[in-house]
């Protein structure tokens, strides 16, 4: 019913305002100035799906980056990209301007990886290996680094992701968004909606179990390259 | 601050998440151990690693892909039929007219049913059981025309007054002789029956309170007809 009522809004007569941002930010071009993403979010949750759109090409590498990490194969990370931006879209009117948008973001990005964890948990699937799945990827290394730069950045992609696997959902939400996202434990904590102690303990107990791990498995790796 | 110590900060230090003064502190410390300095060395790599955990770099089909599914599902959504739409398109419909209609009727139809057979209830048995009533009292009410099986002597002041609701009055004499006939499948059943000499007598009050039936049989008559009185 809401939605109906927003393609509805979609119909009528562009305004002056819709207009001039029209021309301010031609389709494919990122959005720089903070006011035109307000602008944005506004027409948007009006019922705006060009300018719905335009939020999604300014926000689906964040969005893609994060449900990776925490996901770990490309077919679960578009899945879920595409059900954040349905969940962004559903929800864009609840959102207040003096929110910080990608901390909004963030924070449903999270959600969807963990109901597809639960949802992946109950199906008892298997944690998808990177290199088994990487159908439409550019490897960045691919240009410029020889063959053996390749395969240890590779090894070392899978090293991160099999101990990022590992890693209780808190944890690894925590660890993507501290250390891969860079966001400061403060803004961890508001996405986490938790206090920042707890998320620094969380990072910490993920650190540990990470330098474990790696160092569980390259003491193996010697040991067969020793034999 | 003692190695212990050291390494449960050294996981923050790593990451630059500790405050200024504390990690003075673990910066002294790592100065002069050499096992810490060690743990922080392979926590300064694993953090790298970590960081620079990237994911791989996804061509612009995979975002329009994606941006493709989600405007379809959106416009999907919004053409869907809601709950409210569905009832509201079902009544203005001329079928939901017309179903709506024969309910009316067939609820009509009933209601005038029951108004009409309201007063046609069978009249209900009072003060005496069953079992006194001898047998063959079924034959004459059988044998006799209708009219003839209400005794002379039944007070009947109710239906006088009603003589020309003949239809209503048919009905009652019918549901009497059913009665009389249940009555006395009931009494040939009773062994007290056959056994006693007594003159036995069976109330019946009907429905309306003015109207009750009394019936004697004498016992001589046993073998024949029954004669019997209304009161």
């Amino acid at each position: 019913m809401k939605l109906r009522r927003r393609i509805t809004l979609r119909a009528e007569p562009a305004s002056d305002m819709a207009l001039a941002l029209d021309i301010a930010l031609p389709v494919n071009a990122l959005i720089s100035d903070q006011t035109s993403l307000a602008l944005l979010i506004e027409r948007a949750a009006a019922g705006d799906t060009a300018a719905f759109e335009r939020i999604m090409i300014h926000s689906q590498q964040r969005v893609m980056a994060v449900t990776w990490r925490m996901l770990g194969n490309d077919a679960d990370a578009r899945d879920a990209s595409q059900e954040v931006f349905l969940r962004v879209y559903k929800y864009l009117k609840r959102f207040r301007q003096d929110q910080d948008f990608f901390a909004w973001l963030y924070g449903i990005t999270i959600n969807v990886c963990r109901d597809f964890l639960k949802q992946r948990q109950a199906q008892r699937s298997r944690f998808v290996p990177l290199s088994e799945d990487a159908e439409g990827v550019i490897f960045a290394a691919a240009d410029d680094a020889d063959a053996e730069s390749i395969v240890l950045q590779v090894q070392q992609r899978e090293l991160i992701a099999r101990a990022i696997a590992l890693l209780p959902f808190k944890e690894r939400a925590s660890i993507v968004l501290r250390d891969m996202e860079g966001c400061s434990t403060e803004e961890v904590a508001r996405v986490m909606k938790s206090s920042a102690t707890t998320v620094r303990s969380q990072i910490s107990s993920a650190r540990k179990k990470i330098r474990i791990y790696c160092q569980q498995q390259l003491r193996r790796a010697g040991q067969e390259k020793a034999r | 601050m003692n190695c212990k110590q050291t390494e449960e900060l050294l996981p923050l230090y790593a990451g630059r998440d500790l405050e200024e003064e504390r990690a003075t502190v673990v910066t002294e410390h790592l100065q002069t151990c050499a096992a810490c300095a060690r743990v922080a060395n392979e926590y300064r790599e694993s953090v790298v690693l970590t960081e620079q955990f990237a994911p791989p770099v996804f061509s612009e089909a995979v975002y329009a892909g994606i941006r493709q599914r989600v405007q379809r599902e959106i416009e999907t959504e919004a053409l869907a039929p809601t709950w409210s739409h569905t009832i509201a398109s079902l009544f203005r419909s001329r079928l939901a007219w017309a179903i709506a209609s024969m309910l009316l009727i067939v609820v009509s139809m009933f209601a005038i049913y029951f108004m009409m057979n309201r007063g046609n209830v069978e009249p209900q048995l009072a003060n005496q059981p069953p079992a006194n009533v001898q047998p063959g009292t079924n034959e004459r009410s059988k044998s006799g025309p209708p009219d003839s099986s209400v005794p002379a002597g039944v007070n009947t002041g109710g239906d006088k007054q009603h003589l020309a609701r003949g239809r209503q009055l048919q009905r009652r004499k019918r549901s009497r002789e059913a009665l009389a006939d249940r009555v006395n499948t009931v009494a040939a059943k009773s062994p007290e029956a056959t056994s006693t000499s007594k003159t036995l007598r069976l109330e019946i009050q009907t429905k309306d309170p003015k109207i009750r039936i009394i019936w004697f049989v004498e016992p001589e008559t046993k073998s024949a007809i029954p004669s019997s009185k209304g009161i």
